[in-house]
């Protein structure tokens, strides 16, 4: 894909926005008070967490899963467990993620043998199984301490958010320019002709898998650190598969900033829609939803790149 | 002991038609076209809910109000087809199962809260005069409705076979599901072809939804649940075999209903664990023909 001399810029206008953003967000908390929109932009967080850890696998490997909910569950337990303890939170959402990747490990490898759609249909019923397992162990609801009530601050959960979801996002930009994310890709365009050219392609699918889940684990982590009250299969639903396709496929699968964008437009809008239309405000979302991804089967991001080849082209015409 | 094992078994016979039924329209939309429709079980829900109103408004018997159903179904599914799914076709397979998904879901997003919005979250049943009822049959009861069902559920799907193996439609729409792209050659009409398929499989996800209502009833939230069933059960029996499809809906009914007598809560796992052995044990499913 990329030949030595003709490498990829490092820094494009995409990442120096991406940058801006994020620090123009890092800033906010401090100069204004932030009430509901720091909520909304937590929840635009995690779903950069969740998007990103989808990415990795779908968009750049090629493995769909439906799956994602059970490793996020086990983040979500594993993470709130901890932190009850008393364990610091850091230290509790980091064991979330570890804890996912174990489980990953787990499915990983019945699952990773199935193909395509068969692979997306294993880890949604690995995933139900989980979900019945854990609503029939854990049946109360978890509340918190009273003591860790007087201390619930929202701008730790903020920062949190923020800087994990900074960092999945960073490591999906490195990805590709390593040696397992090329053999990643490799897989994901052909798999048979990756495995003659010697890569390795089981161990770069769990890989992939693994860091998928870790990522994912974090996220359920620091969704368990961030609410107040919850039950603990809530992590097993099958809506915390499909929003981070929703968030990857709005965005766009296989590149590093669609995730992000698809998340800001994921729940931005349904917020916006959620205060003008009450209760219909899931419908018109779905319609939209609909919309889009007819109109831009492979994301927005294409938006993005046709509004840069235009202003380019306008641009040049003008010199 | 044993008697309570027949009865559960007649039961689980019971609820496997209705998964069968719900089954065979999803592994149709995806065996011909290659395309995910997760809103299925919504169709289902739907098609529930349309009974129940010309039961309710007009004293519709249920037994009646399936043509109408499956005629005004049939018509939808077409529908579906031409605004939704028809702009999907000329992707490559990949890419149309993911975006055929996430419009399913948009799909799912729309039907489930505009029912909740209109019909509220009650759960709605039929109880025509014959419900309740039940005959003595050796050691167990057999209820009507389950016998109606079970019967009705088992004729459509052998028409559907016979249709699908001896008409000309039929065999036009088995070549398409073959190889669209030979399918066109020899000049059949692909977009006619498909919206057909679709039309006959929303048209059958609603008849099972009538049945459905019947039984355990429908609330705005039952679609997840019956999309989840019907592909799990669409993957073990593979796409190709319509009765396959059936059998294996009724076996899945019968497995969940022993399982909820040795271990209760943790039944639904039986299923589950079953399938994703027989997932690695042959991936292209048990009634599949092709190697895999």
């Amino acid at each position: 894909m990329f030949s030595p001399n003709n490498r990829p810029k490092l820094v494009t206008w995409r990442t120096l926005l991406f940058l801006g953003v994020a620090a123009a967000l890092a800033a906010l908390p401090q100069c204004t008070e932030l009430g509901h929109t720091a909520d909304v932009l937590f929840n635009v967080f995690l779903y950069v967490i969740l998007g990103q850890s989808f990415n990795i696998m779908a968009g750049y490997t090629g493995l769909v899963s439906l799956g994602h909910a059970a490793l996020f569950g086990v983040g979500v337990i594993t993470g709130r467990i901890l932190w009850i303890w008393g364990v610091p939170f850091w230290l509790s959402v980091l064991s979330g993620g570890i804890a996912a990747a174990l489980l990953s490990i787990i499915i990983g490898v019945p699952c990773l043998r199935l193909r395509g759609a068969y692979f997306a249909m294993g880890t949604l019923a690995l995933t139900i199984i989980g979900s019945h397992l854990t609503s029939n162990i854990f049946i109360t609801e978890s509340f918190l301490p009273p003591a860790y009530m007087r201390g619930y601050d929202l701008t730790a959960r903020y920062y949190t958010g923020l800087v994990s979801a900074v960092a999945a996002t960073l490591i999906v930009f490195v990805l590709p320019k390593t040696r397992l994310g090329m053999g990643m890709m490799a897989i994901r365009e052909d798999e048979l002709a990756a495995k003659s050219i010697g890569i390795g392609v089981f161990k770069c699918k769990l890989m992939s898998l693994l860091l998928s889940a870790f990522l994912a684990g974090i996220a359920g982590g620091i969704f368990a650190f961030y609410q107040v009250a919850l039950y603990f299969y809530h992590g097993f639903s099958p809506i915390w598969s499909f929003e981070p396709i929703f968030v990857t496929f709005i965005g766009g699968p296989g590149t590093t900033f669609g995730p992000v964008l698809g998340s800001f437009f994921y729940v931005v809008l349904r917020e916006i829609f959620a205060f003008t239309v009450g209760q219909a405000h899931i419908i018109i979302f779905g319609i939209l939803f609909i919309i889009i991804v007819l109109a831009f089967p492979r994301g927005l991001h294409e938006l993005w790149k046709r509004f840069i080849s235009l202003s380019r082209s306008i641009i040049k015409g003008y010199r | 002991m044993f008697q309570i094992y027949a009865q559960v078994i007649v039961y689980g016979i019971y609820l496997g038609a209705l998964y069968g039924l719900a089954a065979v329209g999803l592994a149709l939309i995806f065996g011909v076209m290659e395309i995910l429709q997760i809103a299925h079980g919504s169709i289902v829900m739907l098609g529930g809910y349309f009974a129940f109103w010309l039961f309710s408004v007009y004293r519709v018997d249920p037994i009646v109000s399936l043509p109408i159903v499956m005629i005004v179904f049939f018509l939808l599914g077409i529908g579906l087809f031409k605004i939704l799914f028809s702009s999907l076709v000329d992707l490559s397979p990949d890419d149309r199962v993911k975006n055929s998904m996430l419009v399913a879901f948009g799909l799912i997003l729309v039907t489930d809260n505009l029912t909740t919005l209109a019909c509220t979250g009650n759960v709605r049943t039929i109880n025509p005069f014959y419900s309740g009822l039940s005959c003595q049959v050796g050691c167990v009861q057999i209820p009507y409705i389950g016998m109606i069902t079970v019967t009705l559920g088992g004729a459509m799907i052998i028409a559907l076979h016979l249709f699908l193996r001896k008409t000309i439609a039929g065999k036009v729409i088995r070549a398409t599901a073959h190889s669209a792209v030979f399918a066109r050659l020899v000049g059949i009409n692909i977009s006619r072809t498909y919206s057909v398929a679709m039309g006959i499989a929303t048209a059958l996800g609603a008849a099972g939804g009538v049945l459905v209502c019947t039984s355990t009833g429908v609330d705005p939230t039952i679609g997840m649940d019956w999309t989840l069933k019907a592909l799990l059960i669409t993957v073990l029996a593979g796409t190709g075999n319509v009765g396959g499809v059936f059998l294996c809906g009724l076996f899945f009914g019968i497995i969940e209903a022993i399982g909820s007598i040795i271990i209760g809560p943790y039944k639904e796992i039986i299923g589950l664990v079953l399938f994703l052995v027989v997932l690695l044990w042959r991936p292209q499913g048990v009634f599949s023909k092709q190697p895999a």
